[in-house]
């Protein structure tokens, strides 16, 4: 074998290592954007989550007195002062289509209100069957007692 | 063999080389251009989540709230969507009066409408 020939071997297997490290490394940057889009799914989901709760504790609403005619609720709100819940809004919202509401909140939804020893006293929407989902609570008062409100979005 | 002439293995090391690093060379370049894209996507995702969070917020706040921002790109208000004009979208929660907004822009809770308008 001609001196040539060896270094020719040497050249062929050190670049078949190199490629083997290009390509594992191809394979890992590749999989960052699909990370970074789950990422950027989560915060804006989580984001939607905070202006829902928001507007369902601190609002009454659009139209403000949409419990009279529910079918003509535009934006949800349920609150009848900040952080205090309309029982009367409240057993509307639970009795809308839920196709209806899922279109204002843009995901899938479960929506809860329990006490605070953890009993639930109002439930709405549908429970988790996907693969993201957030859940947020808030404090709030509900028929003259402390209670939770959680709303869970998921797709 | 001549002393000016070289082996087939060196021209086919060569050879290979060249295409190697021309590989990684085009392959670095689509990569740039892919991070450039995602970059500019996110600025504008961002952009319009904090549109979203301020009108939000405008409306959370009841009667009377007033902000004053700016947008670093063009938004027009549609029903429930704001969209960039690169077409980057995303939901709001109130009721807003339409329009479209560039640069300097203030939104008004007036009587739980939302006013969203240049200033």
């Amino acid at each position: 074998m001609s001196k040539a020939q060896l270094a020719a071997t040497d050249f062929f297997i050190g670049i078949t290592i190199f490629i083997i490290l290009i390509v594992a490394l191809t394979l890992l940057l590749n999989k960052y954007p699909l990370m970074l889009n789950q990422e950027q799914d989560r915060n804006e989901m989580l984001t939607t989550a905070y202006q829902i709760s928001d507007s369902i504790t601190k609002t009454p609403g659009v139209p403000g007195k949409w419990e009279d005619n529910a079918s003509s609720l535009k934006v949800i709100g349920l609150a009848d002062s900040d952080r205090t819940l309309d029982k009367n809004k409240v057993i509307n919202f639970t009795g809308l289509d839920y196709n209806n509401v899922k279109d204002l909140v843009n995901y899938d939804f479960y929506f809860r209100i329990l006490y605070i020893n953890n009993t639930d006293t109002i439930i709405s929407g549908r429970q988790f069957n996907g693969t993201q989902s957030i859940v947020l609570r808030r404090y709030v008062n509900y028929n003259d007692e402390k209670a939770i409100m959680e709303i869970t979005l998921w797709k | 063999m001549k002393k000016s002439q070289v082996s087939v293995e060196t021209l086919l090391m060569i050879g290979v080389i060249i295409v190697f690093f021309i590989s990684i060379a085009s392959f670095a370049f689509y990569k740039n251009a892919e991070t450039k894209n995602t970059e500019d996507y996110l600025d504008r995702k961002d952009n319009c989540l904090k549109i979203s969070g301020l009108i939000s917020e405008a409306y959370s706040n009841g009667d009377g709230t007033l902000i004053i921002s700016r947008t670093k790109y063009n938004i027009t208000v549609e029903n429930d969507l704001l969209v960039d004009d690169n077409g980057i979208s995303c939901y709001y929660y109130a009721d807003v009066i339409s329009s479209s907004i560039n640069d300097n822009f203030r939104i008004r809770n007036l009587d739980n409408k939302i006013i969203i308008e240049n200033v």
